[in-house]
């Protein structure tokens, strides 16, 4: 029997099988990890065309964009050049870079012609993963920068966007990387970076604050308008800084979290941790008086208002029936007093005790006739009115002091007008006006008479034949008249025979007195020798 | 017929013989008839120009005769004594005098209406009488316009006596004090 022999022919095709088997394993050994990216839509992206790239180098290609199985986004498989493959792990982010015009600048200028590309930043984990959610937009700050990462949050609305800036005395020293609403809190939250060696800066005590780009101020040096940079205009920013006041204190770590004020007011002023509520009551209105004005003592602030009116059931009882209005307000006593030499409580309460019965009180007064913004004034005052019993005990019922008040200088001045003015309601006006016109008729009278008069002489003065003899008769009468002055021999003479006259008269005194007495003296002569003087007789 | 003619130029030569007897002469005096003299003291501090504006006389002694009072409130006239002027006239000449020699740099000028004078001089006279027949009295206030515009006021009352009944010696004395008193007041003047 002949034994089975294997063609040699055979050789070939199991070379071909085992060099494609070689190929097929060197094929699949070289083949990187196979990842899953999710994302809204597919927009810009090609399967087996679009690349990803890390640092602008290629690290892999899409392989498929299928829809999701309940259509509702898109899922697009990649393959990742297995030398690359360490790069996807947990923490590794990618998105989807094309051309964007947004408050950085315009990016992605290059995927006009290129196409869009998936950006991928490696993470830091060493866990693998191969299922990834795109970001929306490309994640701010660049992962290898030193600096510091903080949180702000805000209760405010939200005023500033992700990517805008972090500045400080004009530098840009970092930026917000993320904003997000804390559903929870109900406040916005920031996360910042700031640059090393910027982050120095921060201290535990630092205040960010919202910049604004325009800065409007009025006061009695006039008006100023400050404005920052444009692009500050543009995008605004954050910013940071303390109080003047105010030192370095403790140091902060990664992720500590900071308050983000409205503005830089706000944050350098409003943050007293030392004050003691009162409840003061108002008679008069209260318009452009709210949260925050301020409570000044002689034109220092002292102390803010925090609700005006003061909303609860009692004072709202006292608002409705009595029609004065609570406000509450903080007097903040950091204001009055050094802080190494901070009073307590107690001390305070007793020291404002001692103001107010020597006459301290609180006045709603217009700070701004401008825009009529309002405050409170506390003042001493020589005729403030006591204090109400009454009004105490409903600020004690609601667990606080009360802070005497009284009118404003404006409704005082109201006051005493009306007063005034009842006075002249009083008086006899309407006899006293039918008098005046009664006086005036005379006069109306009498002028139409003088009138008459007048437009006579003025027919005289015009007649040319009358006015020549005015004028000759004047003329006579001024020669006339120049004759009498004190200086002309005429005056002169006459003061002589009148000087005469006085001395004829002197002098027939005595005669006079012996005629009067003894009218036959004529004839028969009158006494002439003198009287006996006796000296008993004097005084 | 003859009797009655007689009778009639016996009568009209008794009224003729009577009328023409010779009258009864008044004792007239002057305070200015005789000069002021050299004074004791003057004042050579002040120069410029005095007016006396004003010497005024109480009424009761404007009378040509000298006044004596004799008891608290009456008066008799001596009607043999008499002033030779007005005695406003002669007091205003008499304080010219007297103050022209009490103040020797300064040109002093009665009632003349000024325009540049430097001083101004004022004078009442209250008492310028005899209150017995041996007893006088003076009496008056002033008033001095300085030349720096300060006004200085002042008032003296003497008395003196004289011999019984010797008028022209009571007029020296008044006369005297006078003098005495305007030098004192002149003496005061910067």
């Amino acid at each position: 029997m002949s034994k089975a022999k294997i063609s040699s022919v055979w050789f070939v095709p199991i070379v071909a099988a085992l060099i494609g088997l070689w190929m097929a394993y060197q094929h699949y050994s070289s083949l990187g990890p196979l990842i899953t990216i999710t994302m809204p839509n597919a927009e810009g992206l090609t399967a087996g065309k679009t690349t990803l790239k890390a640092r602008s180098v290629n690290i892999g290609k899409i392989e498929s964009i299928v829809l999701s199985d309940d259509y509702s986004h898109t899922v697009v498989n990649a393959r990742i050049e297995k030398p690359y493959a360490g790069m996807l792990v947990e923490d590794s982010e990618l998105w989807v870079v094309k051309p964007r015009v947004g408050r950085g600048g315009v990016s992605g200028l290059t995927t006009i012609l290129s196409g869009a590309y998936i950006e991928v930043r490696p993470g830091d984990s060493k866990k693998a993963r191969d299922l990834y959610q795109i970001l929306k937009e490309p994640p701010l700050g660049d992962p290898d920068r030193q600096g510091l990462r903080l949180s702000l949050q805000s209760e405010g609305n939200k005023s500033v966007e992700a990517g805008t800036p972090v500045n400080y005395k004009g530098f840009e020293v970092g930026q917000i990387e993320q904003v997000s609403y804390n559903t929870e809190s109900g406040n916005i939250d920031y996360k910042i970076f700031i640059e090393s060696p910027f982050d120095e800066l921060i201290a535990s005590n630092t205040k960010f604050w919202i910049q604004s780009a325009i800065s409007l101020k009025m006061n009695t040096e006039g008006l100023s308008v400050q404005m920052d940079s444009m692009e500050s205009l543009l995008s605004g920013g954050v910013t940071f800084g303390l109080s003047s006041d105010e030192r370095p204190i403790g140091e902060v770590t990664e992720g500590d979290l900071f308050r983000l004020y409205e503005s830089e007011k706000r944050a350098t002023e409003g943050n007293f941790d030392f004050y003691k509520p009162y409840l003061l009551f108002l008679e008069e209105s209260i318009a452009n008086l709210g949260p925050d004005s301020p409570v000044e003592f002689r034109g220092i602030r002292v102390g803010s208002v925090i609700e005006a009116p003061y909303r609860r059931r009692t004072e709202s009882e006292l608002m409705s029936k009595n029609g004065i209005i609570p406000i509450l307000v903080h007097i903040e006593f950091e204001r009055w007093n050094a802080k190494d030499e901070l009073p307590t409580t107690e001390e305070w309460q007793a020291e404002l005790n001692s103001m107010i019965e020597r006459g301290m009180r609180a006045t709603i007064q217009t700070g701004n006739l401008l825009t009529g913004a309002r405050y409170i004034d506390l003042d001493f005052y020589d005729n403030a009115p006591p204090l109400s019993a009454e009004l105490t005990r409903v600020a004690r019922v609601a667990d606080m002091e009360m802070l005497p008040s009284m009118s404003s200088g404006l409704v005082r001045m109201g006051e005493q007008i009306v007063g005034i003015l009842s006075k002249i309601e009083e008086l006899p006006l309407e006899q006293t006006v039918a008098e005046l016109n009664n006086t005036l008729s005379n006069a109306t009278s009498a002028m139409a008479s003088f009138d008459g008069t007048m437009s006579k002489l003025d027919t005289i003065l015009i007649d040319e034949e009358s006015n020549s003899d005015m004028k000759a008769t004047l003329d006579q009468l001024q020669t006339t008249l120049a004759s009498y002055d004190a200086n002309s021999a005429l005056h002169q003479d006459m003061r002589e025979t009148v000087k005469s006259l006085q001395h004829v008269l002197w002098e027939l005194k005595p005669l006079l007195e012996m005629v009067n007495q003894k009218p036959d003296s004529f004839v028969f002569g009158g006494q002439v020798e003198d009287p006996i003087l006796n000296e008993d007789e004097a005084p | 017929m003859r009797t009655l003619v007689i009778s009639a130029t016996a009568l009209l030569s008794l009224l003729l013989a009577g009328c023409a007897s010779p009258p009864k002469q008044a004792n007239q005096y002057s305070l200015v008839a005789s000069p002021v003299g050299e004074l004791a003291n003057v004042n050579n501090d002040v120069s410029g120009m005095m007016e006396v504006r004003r010497v005024l006389v109480a009424d009761y002694l404007d009378d040509p005769r000298l006044m004596a009072q004799v008891g608290d409130n009456k008066l008799l006239s001596l009607p043999r004594q008499r002033w030779a002027s007005p005695l406003s006239r002669e007091l205003a000449a008499l304080t010219v005098e007297t103050m022209s020699h009490a103040l020797p740099q300064v040109k002093v000028l009665n009632g003349a209406d000024l325009e540049h004078e430097t001083m101004l001089f004022d004078v009442e006279v209250n008492r310028f009488h005899l209150i017995s027949d041996s007893q006088l009295r003076v009496a008056g206030r002033y008033q001095i316009k300085q030349a720096n515009g300060d006004y200085v006021t002042g008032e003296f009352l003497r008395e003196a006596s004289f011999s019984p009944g010797n008028y022209d010696e009571a007029v020296s004395q008044m006369r005297s004090i006078w003098i005495e008193e305007i030098t004192k007041v002149a003496l005061t003047i910067k």
